[in-house]
């Protein structure tokens, strides 16, 4: 559904991504690991064009992002994305955040959107913040607002970029607990995370980043039990 | 006469006179109507200027913000740019005295048109730079998240930055339409009957400066003390919605 082709990204002299090549299938939960600074947000921000590529090409679902008659704002309607920092919209309640979207893309009716989104509030037991703000949330929840907010558009796959990473630690668990219900329901996701029991346990395949290069991609059994000396490195220095 | 009812008598011209020049300068020749159309003059400026410098002023915001993040829209940031410093670095009175004597010099056009023109062009370039500023300080993932939605920029800008942008800068806003409204004075000069003018007026037939002046300078006080209050409520109100 998705292949990233030859995808370059540069800041300025400096190269963040050389010649990224990977294939998503429908069902995939790939999650990225890589040391810091090896480009692992930068290329999932590549996926949606959030940040924009320097060359080589994205293409879902057929259609190219790169082409300039592509309309951007139709297919990052079907890429969810999930921020480190939530980014919830402050000036809404929560319920508000949630609809914004689905109505104002004449989706759904202002009902119909409602109504669903006190359903998913619902299964994060939320319903009764619906009308509150976002400050008035803790971390945990509001990153699991965060991703109702993308589950309402439907998406055909969800991007995680390192979900947990801004949560005081007692709040981890509960948006872990959110990402690996909505991966059981079949959704393809990718996933950038330093949490790596999590990521032995939810994902089926990982990709590898090191200095803006692909040096694995495979099973997520492969990886862990993998011989290569700098994946080696790299998980002791994690498990310390 | 003793001592006694000489101060009272004095006291009593005092009062009198003071009543007599009250009587000379608002009701007689029915003067006040002079402050009345001044005021009305006054606040019809300010009004239209005020939305004229809004919607100018966010257009020109939005260019320069959209030029400075995508680089987008190379030459409507120039033109923009230009506009705001020309404004910005000449006199208000002189830019009145532009558009009236130069820019409508063969056309016959209502003065206080040309007023609202010259001072809503004028705070244009003011709310341009006080909007791009409240732009700024909206977190670079607000943008990110909504376009993530897949919404498009206008509606992100429209539905998630200008909100929050206008939130911030509410106090600053407040503060620029306070000077406009003081501002609109420098139409007395141009010949428009506004506020000033009308106090100016009266006493040039008196000769008496005293109440025109004070009761004029108390109305702008009270407008201004209004229009404060009321950016104060507005903020008041949308602090509920505070990160």
């Amino acid at each position: 559904m998705l292949e990233v082709k030859n995808l370059k990204k540069c800041f300025g002299n400096n190269v963040v991504l050389k010649d990224i090549n990977f294939k998503v299938n429908k069902g995939d939960i790939i999650s990225i690991v890589g040391p810091s600074g090896s480009g692992k947000s930068t290329l999932l921000r590549c996926i949606n064009m959030i940040e924009k590529p320097s060359g080589g090409n994205i293409i879902f679902e057929e259609k190219s992002l790169m082409d300039k008659n592509t309309n951007l704002s139709l297919i990052r309607e079907k890429i969810g994305m999930v921020f480190q920092q939530f980014n919830l919209f402050p000036h809404l309640t929560v319920l508000d955040n949630i609809t914004l979207a689905p109505i104002k893309l004449k989706l759904m009716s202002e009902d119909i959107a409602k109504k669903k989104a006190i359903e998913l509030l619902k299964t994060i037991d939320l319903k009764d913040k619906a009308d509150e703000y976002p400050n008035s949330l803790s971390g945990g929840q509001k990153q699991r607002v965060a991703i109702i907010r993308t589950l309402i558009m439907e998406p055909d796959i969800i991007l995680f970029d390192e979900p947990t990473s801004a949560l005081d630690p007692e709040m981890v668990g509960e948006v872990l607990e959110l990402i690996k219900k909505v991966a059981d329901t079949g959704k393809t996701m990718i996933i950038v995370s330093h949490e790596m029991n999590f990521v032995k346990k939810i994902a089926n395949r990982i990709l590898f980043l090191d200095e803006g290069k692909i040096m694995f991609d495979g099973k997520t059994k492969d990886f862990f039990n993998s011989d290569n000396e700098r994946i080696k490195e790299f998980l002791s220095k994690i498990n310390k | 006469m003793n001592t006694y009812m000489r101060f009272f008598d004095k006291i009593f011209t005092f009062f009198k006179s003071i009543g007599e020049s009250f009587y000379d300068s608002v009701i007689y020749d029915n003067r006040y109507e002079f402050i009345l159309k001044g005021l009305f003059h006054t606040i019809i400026i300010a009004f239209f200027a005020v939305i004229i410098g809004i919607i100018i002023g966010i257009i020109i915001a939005l260019i320069r913000h959209n030029y400075d993040t995508n680089g987008k829209m190379r030459i409507g940031n120039k033109v923009s740019t230009i506009y705001v410093n020309i404004i910005r670095g000449t006199p208000v009175l002189l830019q009145l005295m532009i558009i009236y004597y130069v820019i409508f010099k063969s056309v016959n056009v209502n003065i206080v048109i040309v007023g609202i023109l010259a001072f809503g062009l004028n705070s244009a370039a003011y709310v341009s730079e006080i909007i791009r500023s409240g732009l700024i300080s909206v977190d670079k993932g607000q943008m990110e998240a909504g376009l993530a939605l897949g919404l498009s920029y206008g509606k992100v800008m429209r539905y998630i930055i200008l909100p929050q942008a206008i939130r911030n800068i509410l106090p600053a806003l407040g503060n620029e339409f306070i000077t406009l409204l003081k501002e609109t004075s420098a139409g007395a000069y141009i010949g428009i009957l506004e506020l000033t003018k009308a106090s100016d007026i009266i006493a040039s037939r008196t000769y008496d400066y005293f109440f025109p002046l004070i009761i004029t300078a108390f109305i702008y006080l009270i407008m201004t003390l209004g229009l404060s209050k009321l950016v104060n409520v507005m903020e008041r109100r949308l602090s509920n919605a505070r990160s």
